[in-house]
């Protein structure tokens, strides 16, 4: 005896929340509603994605937002003008550069370095942890073992021995930064393959003949996807402040690239009377790696409600 | 049965709260009875507030939960209106509780022996060494055989038997008088669970206490106790001495009963366990 | 700085371990091919580098036959497996070439500004535990409270923050205003001469030798940039004793503690923290690892004249045998101090000994 199906309105909060979704989608955007619901019911995590937001929309507008020129600066008239200066919301720099409008163009550097690690070192960790995790046997040791040897490595000096080596430069930065990153994703995504290698809908898929292969990209690889989206955006933080790291031992991006490290670095000189140069750019980065922070925490006690307080 | 006598606990409806996230969560609602020095055992399923019951006696209620009664007291003393300090002073001395699994019960980085010593020290100003002696003496009541070796061993290191019997033996050191066992053998072998509860049933009948044996078997409580108390959905829906049991009147306690299958009797299909509405009202 | 769990993750399903011997033999090989994965990631780091070392010696208008010469004896005429063997045989003998910048041995010069960066971790480590234990212990006990959002915030805070940028405000606050801290610098250049250091461990030494001044001198030197370093360890450390003791405070034998009449006092800071402390001592071992790594940053703040100072300034002289001479001792550092808090793991944890 079935209870008649009343006809909810699509996309409706109670067609979003019904137990008995008619749709592959309904059940799919019901589960996102759930964990968006749990998300939001965190304020300091939608500060965080409001931060992130923020940080997206200024890279994006950066051309029409930033007052000045980032790179060239009024050397005659405008060198060193502390921050609220007529025009000069937050001051310049020794080149008469627009604090505001580097910090601005910062911002896309800093969404490249994120972006880009995430995009090499996530992929590798996928891939290294779910063939290690659902293969086992040899294949798993030897996995595991070179990614034991690199979280042996201290990350931020293996990341300078590699740019040492490769050559200053905010391509090498970013590679340095995404080789020291993908060893702990490899270690999650092994540890959430090994819960369900043996459960009973991967035995069923392999009695339909699926391949290895289909099986790992198809239906290991989207489980695992939850707890790695949460870790990598915990690590954008350190990433943030590893490639500021660089960029400030004069390793990241060089000048006159507007990176945030290397502002720090140039405002260095003038700290003790000229302030706001290096102090500006230190601001921007703790704020968008707080942005980070919080949003990684939000992501995880709302994917995953029994880790929650950890 | 009180004979004329303050008894040793009195519980008027008595309601245990929950504040969640969906609304308040009544899982205790207006429990009462006395108690003497007897056995009284405490029938439910899961979820019916049995546990919350005890563990509300106790006082170990979550802080976050709220408590009523219209009276709750042991030995005449009234225990919600009582001072922090002077309920733990009740606890562990005259009034103890067994939990239900050992594996978990017992704090895995102390030795036994030290668990036990330090019920003792808390409430008895005693030397470590009669301490010592007292434990030890404890541990051979619970019938450990070999009380120097199991003084010294971790929890970890004993079997879930032998980890019960030190849970007893640490709760019961103190020698207090109401003693409140939360299902102390469902988390054992069914070997074991015999030998425990007679060591159980000789430490009450000698030491005479007053004993809450809260399970979800009715047969056992049954055979165990004076009297039983059925629980559903946080109230009592009956109360009857174990030797009526044949004659309980409510329709829940009769399932309860049927679920147990008898040799001979062949049952097609299997019944299952009837919940009307009604009475959880 | 970027902080690890897994470590912490996979010690804890390390309790239960099969046999003494297997777990031995295991230990073993981990850290045999974590010895070998470093020597062989320094190498390769080595053969990378665009500058040829070989130039570097001879000079670029060296006639062919003195560069051929010279590309022999540095061995590299050798396929690289030899090299590598060769690269690995000097390194576990305490060969890690001689350094451009200063012409010593690098394994030399790591020892002398070795202790210098261990000083300033242990005391950043032991600020970030007196203070971060507790803070956490305080942060679960209250949990949702206005003390547990401090908590919370302070940590995100120092997980969020730019090491060499708090470091200058400091700098500046705390030396330029208040004068409260002495100039950038180990010891004030008065006492460089009246005050020789024996282990290299300068308050240590000082305090041997009973020369009060000179104590009260290298506080004035390290209180900064050890208390910069003390934030970082505390973020980490009160944040994880928090997750630690959440997860105790909710276990049965807590409820039990409770029946037996315990105060809450003892049962926090005895039955919860003794059990929290198990993984916790793999998360003060993990921090002062990291804070080894970021003295880096820190050491080039303070002209602090320790292996991380060393490295940076290696590095802007592309001096490249010191740069991963001191990558090559900074990873074996670390494989040790992981040895070291797993057998305190073991001391502590009586799960792990096995009767």
């Amino acid at each position: 005896m079935s209870i008649p199906e009343i006809a909810l309105k699509p996309y409706s909060r109670a067609w979003l929340l019904s137990d008995r979704p008619a749709s592959r989608q309904q059940a799919r955007l019901g589960r996102a509603y759930i964990i968006w619901r749990r998300f939001a019911e965190n304020r300091l995590a939608l500060v965080g994605l409001g931060i992130l937001i923020l940080l997206l929309v200024v890279a994006a507008l950066a051309d029409v937002l930033a007052p000045y020129d980032p790179v060239v600066g009024d050397l005659r008239n405008a060198r060193l003008l502390p921050p609220g200066t007529a025009g000069y919301l937050l001051g310049t720099d020794d080149q008469g550069r627009d604090i505001l409008s580097r910090l601005i163009y910062g911002s896309r550097l800093t969404l490249l370095v994120v972006v880009l690690v995430a995009i090499i070192a996530a992929p590798i960790g996928l891939i290294v942890g779910t063939a290690s995790g659902y293969a086992g046997g040899w294949l798993d040791a030897v996995l595991m073992r070179i990614t034991d040897i690199f979280l042996a490595f201290p990350k931020l000096v293996l990341a300078l021995a590699l740019v040492a080596a490769l050559g200053p430069g905010i391509e090498n930065a970013i590679l340095a930064i995404a080789v020291t990153s993908w060893p702990p994703y490899a270690r999650i995504a092994r540890a959430e393959t090994l819960t369900f290698r043996n459960s009973e809908f991967i035995a069923a898929v392999k009695l339909m003949g699926a391949s290895p292969l289909r099986i790992i990209i198809r239906h290991v690889m989207p489980l695992c996807l939850s707890s790695l989206i949460v870790r990598v955006t915990l690590d954008m933080a350190g990433i943030i402040l590893t490639a500021a790291g660089l960029g400030f031992l004069g390793l990241g991006a060089q000048p006159p690239l507007p990176e945030w490290g290397a502002m720090i670095a140039s405002g260095r000189r003038f700290i003790l009377d000229q302030w706001w140069v290096a102090a500006m750019p230190g601001v921007a980065i703790l704020v968008v790696s707080l942005g980070f922070n919080l949003l990684g925490d939000g992501l995880r006690d709302a994917l995953d409600p029994k880790e929650a307080g950890q | 049965m009180t004979n004329g006598q303050t008894p040793l606990l009195t519980v008027e409806d008595l309601r245990v709260t929950f504040p969640t996230r969906t609304g308040e969560v009544r899982a205790v609602r207006g429990v009462s009875f006395t108690l003497g020095k007897e056995r009284l055992g405490i029938v439910g399923e899961s979820g019916s507030g049995k546990s919350q019951t005890g563990r509300a006696i106790m006082g170990l209620t979550p802080a976050h939960a709220s408590i009523t009664a219209r009276k709750l007291a042991f030995s005449g003393r009234d225990l919600l209106s009582m001072r922090k300090a002077e309920r733990r002073a009740l606890r562990g001395k005259r009034i103890a509780m067994i939990l239900q699994d050992p594996k978990y019960s017992l704090n895995p980085v102390m030795t036994i022996g030290r668990q036990i010593v330090e019920t003792l020290k808390t409430h008895e100003d005693v030397s470590t060494s009669e301490a010592r002696t007292r434990a030890l003496s404890m541990l051979e009541a619970v019938q450990i055989r070999d009380p120097e070796r199991v003084f010294g061993l971790y929890p970890h290191e004993v079997s879930g038997g032998m980890g019960q019997r030190a849970m007893i033996a640490m709760m019961l050191v103190c020698g207090p008088e109401l003693l409140i066992a939360d299902e102390p053998t469902s988390a054992l072998d069914v070997t074991v669970q015999l030998e425990v509860l007679s060591i159980l049933d000789k430490l009450v009948a000698e030491r005479g206490m007053g004993l809450i044996l809260i399970s979800h078997d009715l047969r056992l409580v049954s055979s165990f106790c004076n009297r039983v108390i059925v629980m559903y959905a946080g109230k009592i829906v009956e109360e009857l001495p174990s030797a009526d049991l044949a004659h309980a009147q409510h329709p829940y306690t009769r399932g309860l009963l049927n679920c147990l299958p008898t040799i001979g009797s062949h049952r097609h299909p299997l019944p299952v366990l009837d919940r009307k509405p009604e009475w959880a009202l | 700085m970027t902080l690890t769990d897994t470590t912490v993750a996979t010690r804890r399903n390390r309790r239960r371990a099969s046999s003494f011997a297997a777990s031995v033999l295991r230990f073993a090989v981990t850290v045999v091919t974590t010895i070998f994965g470093l020597l062989l990631v320094t190498f390769f780091i080595g053969r990378v580098v665009p500058i040829d070392p070989v130039l570097a010696i001879v000079g670029d208008r060296a006639p062919a036959h003195l560069y051929e010469r010279t590309r022999i004896e540095l061995g590299l005429n050798l396929p690289l497996y030899q090299q590598f063997w060769i690269y690995s045989k000097q390194a576990l003998s305490g060969d890690l070439g001689t350094s451009v910048l200063t012409s010593n041995p690098v394994l030399e010069d790591i020892k002398r500004v070795f202790p210098a960066t261990m000083e300033l971790a242990t005391i950043g480590t032991l600020i970030g535990a007196i203070l971060g234990i507790p803070l956490g212990v305080l942060a679960a006990v209250k949990r949702g409270s206005v003390a547990d959002q401090i908590v919370r915030v302070i940590g995100l805070i120092g997980y969020s923050v730019p090491i060499f940028w708090l470091g200058l405000l400091a700098l500046v606050l705390f030396y330029a205003q208040l004068r409260w801290v002495a100039f950038p610098g180990r010891v004030d250049i008065v006492y460089e001469y009246s005050f020789s250091p024996q282990t290299g461990f300068y308050l240590l030494d000082a305090a041997m030798q009973g020369q009060w001044d000179v104590v009260g001198d290298l506080f004035r030197h390290i209180a900064l940039p050890g208390a910069l370093l003390g934030y970082f360890s505390l973020a980490y450390i009160s944040r994880m004793t928090r997750s630690f003791m959440l997860n105790e405070l909710s276990q049965e034998y807590i409820v039990a503690a409770r029946a037996k009449g315990l105060s809450e006092a003892r049962i926090i800071w005895f039955h919860a923290l003794r059990n929290a402390a198990v993984p916790l001592v793999t998360v003060i071992a993990l921090s002062y690892a990291n804070l080894l790594e970021g003295s880096v940053l820190t050491e080039t703040i303070f002209s602090w004249p320790g292996l991380g100072l060393y490295i940076t300034n290696s590095l802007q002289n592309a001096d490249m045998n010191a740069v991963l001479g001191g990558t090559l001792v900074i990873g074996s550092v670390f494989v040790g101090i992981n040895i070291f808090s797993d057998l305190l793991y073991r001391t502590l944890d009586p799960r792990t000994r096995s009767r």
